[in-house]
Order: C-alpha cells, then structure tokens, then sequence
C-alpha cells in the first residue's frame, strides 16, 4: 500500500512537469522613427537630404525602411535665407536642393523638416569651418586576413597629406567620391545561356569590347574622421578611405576623387561613436552599446527620438589615378566573359577630364 | 548577565541607527542649451532640465531682455513639467537687428531657478528676388527674401498688395495690386518700422480700353471690309450680317465729331474681300460656299470716292493684302486652292506675280509693314517673317507669344512698336518692340474672349477696335468701339 502511495505521488508530481505553456515573449516592436541623412556641402550642386523610417525589431518581414516622402524640407542659414529642397520623383525620402546650392563657411545651417503627418523637426545649429586643401593624395596596400578562409581581402588605403590650421579646432571626414576605372573584359569567351532561339551551350566570341571606362560610386567602407587633436598646425598624413579590390577594379587604371570635409565637434563626436558601435568586435574592451542622439529635435516633443545627423561643412576634393604597377598585392583578376559595355556603368568613351 | 544583554542590546540599536543614514538632497539644474531658430521678430530656445531624480516643476520657460540684467523681462512660461528633460520657448513680436539675452528658468517648490544666459539677435529683413518681373493687375507675384515676420506689409510703388501666403517667412505670395500712374514700380516690404526695397523694378502689364462708341446698327457684322482715310475718318463695312445677309456700303466712323456716317459703295456687296487703306478687291458675292461665286473686281479709293480698277487675274477669297513702297502686295490662294503673291504696280498699273511666301498666307495671319518691309505672323505656326520687296527675300525674325485662337488677329504699328494680337477667341494683345524683337504683353481687351475682330485703326498714339463675339454665340451682343491706349495705365 505504501509503495502504491509512493507511485502516485511521483505520476502526480510528473503530471504538472509535464504541462509546459508555452512563454510569450513580449518585445516591445518600438516606433519607426525618423532617420535623417545629410551632408550639405560647400561644392556647388544638388545636394540630398535623406528622410526614412527606421524598421521595428523582429524578423525581417515586420517592418521595411521606409522612405518619408511628401514632406516640406528646407535648409535655413544664420541670417534668415532660406532654401526649399524639392522631393525626388525618381528616388522617394530623397530630398534635394536647388543645383548650385553650396554651404558658405562661417554660416550656420539648420535643416527644419515638416512631415505629411504635421509634425516638425529642427536640427540644432551647424556652423560651417573652412577646411584646408589636400596637399597630396597617395595609397598603401592593405591586406586584411579573414577567418576561417585561406585567401585575404585587399585593397588600398587612401592617405592625405594635410597643413592643418593651428588658429581653430578642426575636424575632419573624408568620404568618397565618384570613381572610374577601365574595366577588361573577355568577350572572346562569351557563351550564351542556351535558349530556344539559341540553344548552343559552345562559346560564340563577340567582336567587341574588351575595355571600358566604368563609372562607379564605392561605398565608405568604413567612417573616416579625424580631429586635430594631435596634430594642431601641423602637416600630417592621415588614412582617409579603403577601396577594396574586387579582381576588377585595379586590374588597369583605377581613379577617385576623395572629399574632405569640415565638419563640426558634435557633428564630429556623433560619427565618432557611431565608428564605435558599428566596430564593436565583442571583445572585453569595446565600448557598451550606447544610444547616440543626432542634432535633430522634435519642436512639439523635444523628447522624441531622431535617428541621424544634419551635417553642414566645407569640402574640399583631390584626385587620384592608381595604376596596377602601384599595388603590391592584387587579388586575382576577375573575369567578366562578356562585352564589357553590358556592365553597368560601363561606357566606351572615357570621361571627358581622364587624364592619368 | 543581564548587564550584559542590554549592553550588547544597545550596541545593536547604535549599530542600526548608524546605518540608517539620511537620504541626500538631489540635483537638480536647468540649462539654455541652444537658439533653434531665429528671424526678425521670433526666436525658438532650446532648453534642458537636469536632475538625478523624477521631480516635479511648477513651471518652466525662458526669460528674454534686451538687457543683461532682466530688468524689463518677456516671460515665455511653459507650465508644469513632470521630470527632466528638454524643452522649447518659442518668443515672438521681438525688434527687427536687436541684440537679447535669454535664460532658462524653473519653479521647483516654490523656488525659481535660473539657467545660464545667451546672447542673441534678431535678424534683419531682405528682399532677394521676386517672380514674375511683369505682370497684371490681380495676378501673383512670389518674393523671396528673408525674415518677413508677423505684420509684414507689401506695396507696389505705394499701392498695398494683398499677401496672400507667408511661407516660412521667406517667400511671400502677393497679389498685384492697381497701378498709380507709372508702369515700373519698386517692391517695397515694410516690417514693423523697416523698409526694405526690391533692386529691380518691377513692370506693370500696361494698355487701357475705353470704350468710345458703339456701330450704329443693331446687327452682327462678319467677314467685312474695313479701312481709314486719314488719321480720323474709319470705315467698317461690306461682308455680311451673320453670314445671312451682305452689307451694302460702309459706316465711316469721324474721330474728331464722334458720329457716324453711312457711305455707298459703287460695287457688289461681298464677303471675305481683301483690302488696305487704298484698295477693296476680290471676295466672294453670293453668300454660301456652293458654289463659290468669286468677284473679280478691284477698286481703289481715291480722297473719298471709290475707283474701279480693271479686274483682278486671279480669283479669291480672305487674301492678305498690305502696301509697301506704294504698291500693293496680295498674298493667299486662287480660288482656295493655289497659293499666289502677286504685286500691282501702281506706276504700271500692272500685276506682276511673285514666288511665293515660306507659308501659304491667307487673312488668317496678320500683317504690319514697317521701314519699307512687310511682317507676317503666321496664325499657324506663330513665326513672325519679314519680306523684303527690294531683295525678294523672306526671313524670319521672330515668333509670337501669345495665343493664336482660330487666326485673324491683328497687327498695328505705332512709331517702333507693333501691337498685334486678338485673335478669334482670344483676348491677348502684345507689344512687339521693332529695335529688338522682344514682346511685352499688353493688358487683355474687356468684353468677351470669344470674339472675332470687326475693324482696327490707328490715330496718334491709339488703335480703335470694333469686336463682335464668335457667329457661334447666339444673342444679341452690341458691337463696341474701343479706344485702345498701349501706354495707359
């Protein structure tokens, strides 16, 4: 009788073990908030300002970035005069100024944003600071190992050579401009996807072209800023970008223009420890993950939450032509087995100021 | 023992009363972070309360001065504020360049706390450009500029214009007020006690109607002939009454007396007729187009009595005829169908035909002569050719602005301007400057837009116009003379 007892105590005790309910998690999704991309410039053109709405949490189908689009964007200096940014047809939340626009250094600039939905923002004052020429532009060959992998990324690091202004404190960016290169091409072993019209799996050469000139814009592959903490008035030379070598790119000649712009020392902190959060490694010494405000402010709720910053400076561009000849180290080349025209942004002609 | 336990009792209690340390007075500071936003008469400050605990402010704002120790403040207050955090005063009706000091404050329990003071000023107003240069009573005008605050006030010369929008303070639409006696005014913004004042002038769309008479005859004239011997006597007359029935003769209309005359024309009524100051020919004389009865004779009208010419060699009807150098120029298709140029030689009294024009002319496309060339605008394609007799030459010099309706507009030349619109259906008028080709549009004619020209004159420095609405419009419209003066205002 007692044993009984015990066996039913114990199927009891397993009963309730087995009833498992299953745990929500209940995760806040958070609201889509404004995220503001600009940097205005004083090189004269259509400048972008870059409306979006951050994705919630959660898996990937929960929410998109998306643009903002019908909103009213102007850019107002320190006297008053204003600019109206007009909308992109082709490219919604893009929002440009009129051609010509350019900042003016020693002007402020805000940038004020009305949404369809009424509600205002401001950025905070961004004064412009004039930014001293690059004296010279050169490369290194980097090469970067990757783990778990026998072959090594590569490419080359842009270097200025600057005189910094000792009277003021400056800040640097460095982003990257348009960039062209001559493209080869194999189009001599060209092999059509078989098709009905042309069902043939052998290679049907093509006359034409193995070479072309192929405008691209490379993106930053990283944030390249820099203060004069350490070198006020004085000449100093600086890593201002990384183009990775793609087999393509180096394969002849290679140029980009590389802008320098002034920017401010909050502009400059912001950028700062966004690098810091998007180079966090895990290791035991990075820094905690930190919730970084812009520059920009709801006027009906200063306490809303703005992702982005309205960067306003003065720009300054260099050029460099890179030849094969210059890397020491060169990934191999990549083969396109085609006419080189169909790759986009290929052109035949080279740009009217190429001139290595 | 007992010493004991109380003792040990007792260092317990000192223990805990040790431990029990007094809670510290919190943080608790306010800041004036930054100027968002600063024009002629308002500011947005930005400003931030700091504190390491959730506390409850009575009241929280910005103080504003013009001088440093808030004497006389403006008080921006914003109520009650649960916590800290940011803040935003916005402050209007502020002096246009004035320097201020700002501060932040809040009322914690009773107490006011001050944040730290800035210095700020207000902007000055500027006008950088407006759009259009040139425009008409009633229409909008955009100004851009600067810091056109609260009260901001627009006048045209010393006319007042209506704003209609200010937006953002930088852009103001206006809408053009009346002239006052001159045609190029400045744009003059007046904000509180300052003036600013546009670089350019701008230009008021110029040219008054005034109605003089009215055609004695209670009909609808169309498809007629009109002319004038001298500066001051003008004739309106043949073509027919709504297509139903010709017009014998003319009403010759005198300036100097106002009145009206009728006067007998020797040769068959008719319609579509061509004719200058000089010369009535050709045309149809049966009313209807099945068939096309074409009048073959030609006439010439000599001081006040008519001529007749031998007959024309060719058959028309709604040709365009000018005169230049004495001769007359007959431009359109024989018989409808054939283009022709022909020349009557008033010294051979001959006719001598020409190649032909660019374009196939007709009346639709108006004519001017001037400096010893003829200019067509041509109703088709708005191009404006000059002919030069001497050379045989065509050329063209210009295109006209405005719109062409259904063609048969008007053209008529005064010292270096030509004034040539009002084609059917349309109420546009243009000045055409003759030193340089540029246009300058003209105020439009009153009455309706869907009228078709009666009869242009010219006399001293105004153009008499008769109009009749479209033979579409069913009624009984009066047919008005108007006096047509390009530089009034």
């Amino acid at each position: 009788m007692p044993t009984m007892f015990k066996r039913l105590i114990y199927i009891l005790l397993l009963l309730p073990m087995a009833c498992i309910d299953p745990y929500e998690v209940g995760l806040d999704t958070g609201e889509q908030l404004l995220t503001v991309e600009a940097v205005l410039t004083s090189v004269p053109g259509r400048q972008e300002v870059r409306l979006t709405r951050s994705d919630t949490y959660g898996s990937v189908f929960e929410g998109l970035i998306r643009p903002v689009r019908g909103a009213t964007v102007v850019v107002r200096d320190d006297l008053g005069e204003v600019v109206f940014l007009e909308e992109n047809s082709e490219d919604r939340g893009s929002y440009l100024t009129p051609p010509g626009f350019a900042t003016r250094p020693g002007r402020s600039y805000t940038l004020q944003i009305q949404t369809p939905e009424g509600k205002v923002y401001s950025s905070f004052p961004e004064t412009v600071n004039p930014v001293p020429d690059i004296n010279s532009l050169s490369i290194e060959t980097i090469t970067i190992p990757v783990e778990g992998e026998e072959n090594v990324r590569s490419g080359i690091q842009l270097i200025v050579d600057i005189q910094d202004p000792a009277e003021e404190n400056n800040f640097y960016l460095w982003k990257h401009g348009p960039s062209v290169y001559i493209l080869e091409t194999r189009p001599d072993i060209f092999t059509p996807r078989p098709s009905d019209t042309n069902p043939s799996r052998d290679p049907q050469p093509k006359d034409c072209c193995i070479a072309c000139f192929r405008t691209e814009q490379v993106d930053n592959s990283g944030i390249y800023i820099s203060n004069d903490d350490n070198f006020n008035g004085l000449n100093t030379r600086l890593v201002a970008g990384f183009v990775e070598d793609d087999g393509l790119r180096f394969v002849n000649t290679y140029r980009i223009d590389l802008r320098q712009i002034s920017i401010s020392q909050e502009a400059y902190r912001f950028l700062r420890l966004v690098k810091q959060q998007t180079e966090i490694s895990g290791s035991v010494f990075d820094p905690p993950p930190a919730n970084i405000r812009g520059n920009m402010i709801n006027l009906e709720d200063p306490e809303e939450v703005v992702l982005g910053y309205f960067i306003a400076g003065a720009e300054t561009v260099r050029r460099i032509y890179v030849d094969k000849s210059q890397l020491t180290f060169a990934q191999p080349r990549s083969i396109i087995p085609d006419d080189c025209r169909v790759v986009e942004g290929a052109q035949l002609d080279p740009p009217a100021d190429w001139n290595p | 023992m007992l010493k004991v336990r109380f003792l040990g009792i007792l260092a317990i209690f000192l223990l805990l009363g040790i431990s029990c340390t007094e809670e510290e007075q919190g943080v608790t500071f306010v800041t004036t972070e930054e100027v968002l936003f600063a024009s002629g008469d308002q500011v947005r400050l930005l400003g931030r309360v700091i504190s390491d605990q959730d506390i409850q402010i009575q009241d929280h704002g910005f103080y504003m001065s013009e001088d440093e120790a808030f004497l006389n403040p403006q008080t921006v207050s914003l109520g009650a504020k649960n916590g800290p955090g940011r803040f935003i005063g916005e402050i209007s009706g502020l002096k246009l360049g004035t320097t201020y000091f700002a501060k932040s404050f809040i009322n914690l329990g009773g107490e006011v706390e001050f944040g730290n003071v800035i210095e700020l000023s207000t902007l000055e107003p500027a006008i950088k450009t407006f759009s259009p240069i040139f425009g008409g009573v009633g229409e909008e005008v955009f100004i851009e500029g600067r810091n056109f605050g609260e009260g901001t006030r627009v006048f045209f010369g010393d006319q007042e214009a209506q704003i209609l929008e200010n937006i953002l303070q930088s852009r103001l639409l206006v809408r053009i007020p009346s002239p006052k006696g001159e045609s190029k005014v400045p744009i003059r913004v007046l904000i509180q006690d300052n003036e600013v004042s546009s670089s350019t002038l701008f230009e008021y769309q110029i040219g008054t109607f005034e109605k003089v008479s009215s055609y004695p005859q209670d009909i609808r004239i169309y498809d007629n002939v009109f002319f004038q011997n001298g500066a001051d006597r003008f004739y309106v007359g043949l073509g027919s009454e709504r297509r139903l029935s010709f017009i014998s003769g003319f009403q010759r209309y005198d300036l100097t007396s106002a009145s009206w005359e009728f006067v007998s024309f020797p040769g068959l009524n008719r319609s579509y007729a061509f004719f200058t100051d000089n010369y009535v020919g050709g045309g149809l004389s049966q009313l209807g187009s099945n068939p096309l009865v074409f009048d073959p004779t030609f006439w010439q009208l000599n001081g006040e009595k008519f001529i007749q010419m031998p007959d024309l060699p060719f058959s028309t009807r709604d040709a365009l005829a000018f005169e230049l150098g004495g001769d007359l120029f007959v431009i359109g298709k024989n018989a409808g169908l054939v283009p022709f140029f022909w020349r009557f030689k008033v010294a051979t009294k001959n006719w001598e035909i020409l190649a032909n024009g660019p374009e196939a002319f007709s009346r639709d496309d108006v004519s001017f002569t001037y400096q010893g060339k003829a200019y067509i605008v041509s109703s088709t394609d708005a191009s404006v050719w000059t002919f030069d007799p001497v050379q045989s030459e065509w050329q063209m010099v210009s295109t006209y602005p405005g719109s062409l309706g259904n063609g048969r507009g008007m053209a008529r030349v005064i010292g270096e301007k030509a004034y040539i619109g009002l084609f059917e259906r349309t109420n546009d008028l243009w000045e055409l400057d003759l030193t340089n080709f540029s246009w300058t549009r003209k105020n439009p004619m009153p009455g309706l837009p869907q009228s078709i020209l009666v009869a242009h004159f010219v006399s001293g420095s105004s153009i008499y116009i008769m109009r009749v609405p479209d033979i579409t419009l069913a009624g009984q419209f009066p047919m008005d003379f108007y006096r047509f003066d390009p530089n009034g205002i």
